[in-house]
């Protein structure tokens, strides 16, 4: 693995390759992963390229593997997944392939025809057989209601049998057609068809209860029988032309019952016969595309390896000769071997005579950034890749990510009951990575949380060290090492021996009660806070200095990195000029409070407790040079020293107020003066004759060993003041500015864990303890749902919401607060040519 | 067996079985050995563990802790039988997703 510190050292090379043996390097290369290439003909189109012919050939191939992918998930026959990865096949393999697959889409074309033909003929025979079958019942009814006695009643049936002329004439006079439409049309088209006919029509309909297949589409779909009665050609037209708008198909219908029951008898043989052939047509097209399921991922990458080599010839240009092709690659100076071998290994499979050459090139362009990662680091270069890809070659946040992330995670989270839920879970997903990996779960949600998984494992671990410091397990308390607290003088001391022997205090003195010769709680918080009233105002003091203790580490630490980066591309000015006054800045204002809070912690007893500075208030004072005495001393003649606690402290703090002031003019003046100065010296040391050439040669070259860095305006031929004072003075207010704004912006370590232990002391409270409520077997039940309902409430706000505000809020630091002080985010992706990459976008490309 | 739930209820199901599993079992021990950290949660109320704590030598707030301890373990027991349910059913979906391939 190479160095995370900064990025691989690039190279841009030349390529020369024999035009035989173009096909079988590319594709080497391609399985190596390693080399970026560029586009050499940016201005010819896609339609003008050389290899244009082969890429529509691969399109059309995609084609038809689409169309033959479609039609097997359409059967639900499950695709072979066998996780190899077939080589590009030869260049005549190619042509192979087109056959096997135009055969394979003409047999699927005509098998799918055919069988739409034959469903279609089988949906007009089921059709007709429900039409046989319902419309009996309908002329069953009115043989009923004719021969029975008509005068019952004005009922819809016996009406129009009237205004026939009597019950004989009735059905010899009226016509009838019968025919099949969509269920949901129904109202529809009977509203009509009362309209169109002034109500001269009789509708009757019946649903059809199962559903039939379309024969187009293959969805099922509800249809109904109808039958319409009426009088007269004229009517029989208008009912037809309605019956024509709402696609309904309709079908003769014998007039007799003989001849419908024999029509019925010969529709049944029929279907009989064609569901035959239907099944038979569905076995042949079943074995077609399970043959083609076995192959089809295997044809899927093949294809893509082609059409992914001739789009990458297109990049290249052709020699005048016609014999080699020429093309521009980045690739990283480490592994500069294993490309040639790449390349020597494709001239021998293709068998050409002449060797493939790369050949090293010196450019002014800024190559791009890449990072070697493994699946552990991947996830924390991918957190800062999100906010910027960095420049090339300079200090990667990522390794020191590693540890500060999930640890100010943890600081917020801090929760042993909840880190070890989350590490449990993020260690199944490591533990059973490659199972989870080879089921390829759908659904972005849990990809994000595989793909952290490394992260989440990390976060919950630290979150256990946090909350064994806070003595905190879902808001109760471990008593490990025995408490440092004697609660002999209170009433909460029930029993001694038996013999109730209690105080009458109600709190703990820290002077008396506290047993000074243990020394303090060995590890964490001592657990006699937990059931104190006063917890949360001892914590909050704790937090807070904690967290600005931890943010001016943070942020020093960012400072000093960007002291790497000015060594590292030959800035001593700004070393001097930048990096000297940032860390004095720093220093003279929070580093001395970091000092005070240490000084405070261990020189302040107890007992002086009433007399101890107030670090805030002090530190105000010390930007105002407002000094005033100490009170009076106790009654017991010790000294009280609210205000002044050692003896040069007014001069030393204003020393430091005053350098902190003075490194605002260092930074801000003395870096363009110089700059100033230097281009002069540069202007008179050169003959004016040549002054516009040589200052070209010299901006080019600078640009090219300083990777172009934002901050190099001046050194070239024109000098623009007025730019460089600008600059400046934006990136001196950002800093001084920044440092007070960004030390506030750590306090959300303490905001976010205190809201996390109450909130979890909360649901406790609310949910946890009331299963304890019953005193008896009946708590059984309760305790039973109630912690089913805390385990999931838990996991649902304190695990996932909360880890998800207290990780943005880990993101933010690290981002902002941190990054900000050294990193330049405005380098681009190494992106190189890699079918691992390119057929699946979700496989881990491990080495 | 049958099948009554689906993969995402049964490991839902699993998930907090075992949690339940641990954390009851471990309650229970808390309970049992008379924890302070745990007296707030008792059913009763201070100045009743006080005057009882006084008067009676604390048997009330012992009764109490083992009846809670008892049903800890109960409960962690319940726990383990669904447990193996949720257990069984997932093998199950897992067996029959495994078959289709989907």
């Amino acid at each position: 693995m190479g160095s995370l510190f900064r990025s691989q050292e690039m190279t841009l090379c030349q390529l020369f390759l024999q035009s035989e043996a173009a096909y079988a390097c590319v594709s080497e290369l391609g399985e190596l992963g390693l080399v970026q290439f560029r586009d050499l003909n940016p201005d010819v189109n896609a339609f003008q390229r050389k290899f244009v012919n082969e890429i529509r050939r691969c399109d059309e191939m995609e084609r038809i593997l689409r169309f033959l992918d479609a039609e097997v998930r359409k059967d639900g026959i499950p695709i072979l997944e066998t996780g190899e990865n077939p080589e590009a096949p030869q260049p005549r393999e190619m042509i192979d392939l087109e056959a096997t697959f135009e055969k394979l889409e003409n047999e699927m074309k005509e098998i799918n025809n055919n069988s739409e033909a034959l469903k279609r003929n089988y949906l007009e025979l089921s059709e007709l057989k429900h039409i046989l079958r319902k419309t009996q019942n309908f002329f069953d009814e009115r043989e009923s209601e004719v021969s029975s006695d008509h005068s019952g009643g004005p009922t819809d049936k016996t009406l129009f049998m009237n205004d026939g002329g009597g019950p004989s004439g009735a059905s010899s006079n009226l016509g009838f057609v019968a025919g099949v439409i969509l269920r949901e049309r129904i109202p529809a088209f009977e509203r009509m068809l009362w309209r169109v006919c002034r109500g001269n029509v009789f509708l009757r309909h019946t649903e059809i209860e199962a559903p039939l297949e379309d024969p187009h589409t293959g969805n099922e779909v509800y249809k109904s029988v109808f039958i319409i009665f009426f009088q007269g050609d004229q009517l029989k037209n208008r009912v037809k032309k309605i019956c024509e708008a709402f696609r309904a198909t309709l079908y003769p219908c014998p007039e007799t019952p003989g001849e419908r029951r024999e029509m019925a008898f010969g529709v049944m043989t029929r279907i009989e016969d064609l569901t035959t052939v239907l099944g038979q047509t569905q076995d042949h097209r079943h074995r077609v595309l399970v043959a083609a399921a076995k192959n089809i991922n295997m044809w899927f990458i093949k294809v893509h390896k082609i059409k992914a080599i001739y789009h990458t010839l297109n990049l290249f240009n052709l020699d005048v000769t016609q014999k080699c092709l020429i093309g521009e690659c980045w690739c990283p100076v480490m592994d500069l071997d294993r490309i040639r071998l790449a390349l020597r290994r494709g001239t021998e499979l293709s068998g050409a005579t002449v060797p493939s050459i790369l050949n090293r090139m010196d450019t002014p362009e800024v190559p791009p950034t890449y990072h070697k990662t493994n699946k552990f680091t991947s996830a924390y270069q991918g957190i800062v890749d999100a906010y910027g890809i960095s420049n090339y070659r300079e200090v990667n946040p990522a390794p020191f990510t590693v540890i500060t992330f999930p640890f100010l995670f943890a600081v917020m989270f801090g929760d042993l009951g909840h880190g070890l839920v989350m590490a449990v879970m993020a260690f199944f997903l490591v533990w059973k990575e490659k199972w989870i990996a080879s089921r390829r779960i759908e659904g972005e949600i849990f990809g994000t949380i595989f793909g952290g998984r490394y992260i989440i494992f990390m976060m919950g671990l630290f979150s256990v060290y946090t909350g064994i410091i806070y003595n905190d397990i879902f808001s109760k308390s471990f008593n490990i090492f025995g408490p440092r607290w004697m609660t002999n003088r209170t009433i909460y001391q029930f029993q001694d021996h038996g013999e109730p022997a209690h105080g009458t205090l109600f709190t703990l003195d820290p002077v008396l009660d506290f047993k000074y010769g243990q020394g303090p709680y060995p590890f964490g918080l001592d657990p006699t806070w937990a059931l104190a009233s006063n917890k949360i105002s001892f914590i909050n003091s704790f937090k807070m200095k904690m967290s600005v203790i931890l943010g001016v580490l943070q942020m020093m630490f960012g400072i000093i990195l960007s002291c790497y980066n000015h060594l590292f591309f030959g800035k001593l000015i700004n070393v001097f000029c930048e990096f000297i006054p940032q860390v004095l800045f720093l220093l003279c204002m929070f580093g001395y409070l970091v000092v005070l809070i240490f000084y405070k912690w261990v020189n302040f007893h107890a007992s002086m407790a009433g007399c101890a500075p107030s670090l805030l208030i002090g530190l105000i004072n010390m930007f105002l040079f407002k000094y005033s005495d100490n009170p009076k001393n106790n009654a017991d003649g010790t000294p009280c020293l609210q205000n002044i606690f050692y003896d040069t402290q007014k001069s030393f703090q204003s020393f430091l107020v005053l350098l902190a002031l003075f490194c605002v003019p260092w930074m801000l003046c003395v870096k363009p003066f110089i700059l100033h100065r230097r281009w002069k010296a540069s202007q008179a040391a050169l003959p004016l004759h040549n002054v516009d050439e040589n200052g070209h040669a010299e901006g080019g070259k600078v640009q090219a060993s300083h990777g172009g860095g934002h901050d190099d305006h001046g050194d070239g031929a024109t000098f623009d003041f007025g730019n460089i004072i600008i600059y400046q003075a934006i990136h001196t207010i950002e800093f001084c500015l920044g440092i007070i704004s960004n030390t506030a912006s750590y306090l959300r370590l303490w905001a976010l864990s205190l809201a996390h232990s109450q909130l979890s002391e909360v649901l406790w409270n609310m949910v946890m303890k009331f299963s304890f409520n019953i005193n008896g077997w009946g708590g059984i039940p309760l305790l039973f749902f109630l912690f089913a309902a805390w385990s999931f409430l838990t996991l649902a706000i304190l695990v996932m919401m909360e880890g998800m505000s207290a990780f943005l809020h880990a993101l933010r630091l690290h981002w902002v607060e941190f990054q900000n002080k050294f990193y330049g985010g405005q380098g681009y992706q190494f992106q190189p040519f890699s079918f691992a990459t390119m057929t699946d976008g979700n496989k881990p490309v491990d080495e | 067996m049958l099948k009554i739930c689906g993969p995402k209820l049964a490991i839902t199901g699993i998930i907090i079985s075992v949690w339940g599993l641990f954390q009851l079992v471990l309650m229970g021990v808390f309970f049992f050995v008379e924890s302070p950290a745990l007296i707030e949660d008792l059913p009763m109320e201070e100045h009743d563990y006080i005057q009882d704590a006084y008067q009676n030598h604390g048997i009330k707030i012992q009764a109490a802790y083992r009846q809670q301890a008892l049903n800890c373990w109960v409960c962690a027991g319940l726990y383990a039988l669904l447990l193996i349910f949720s257990g069984q059913q997932a093998f199950q979906s897992l067996r029959q997703s495994s078959y289709t391939g989907m």
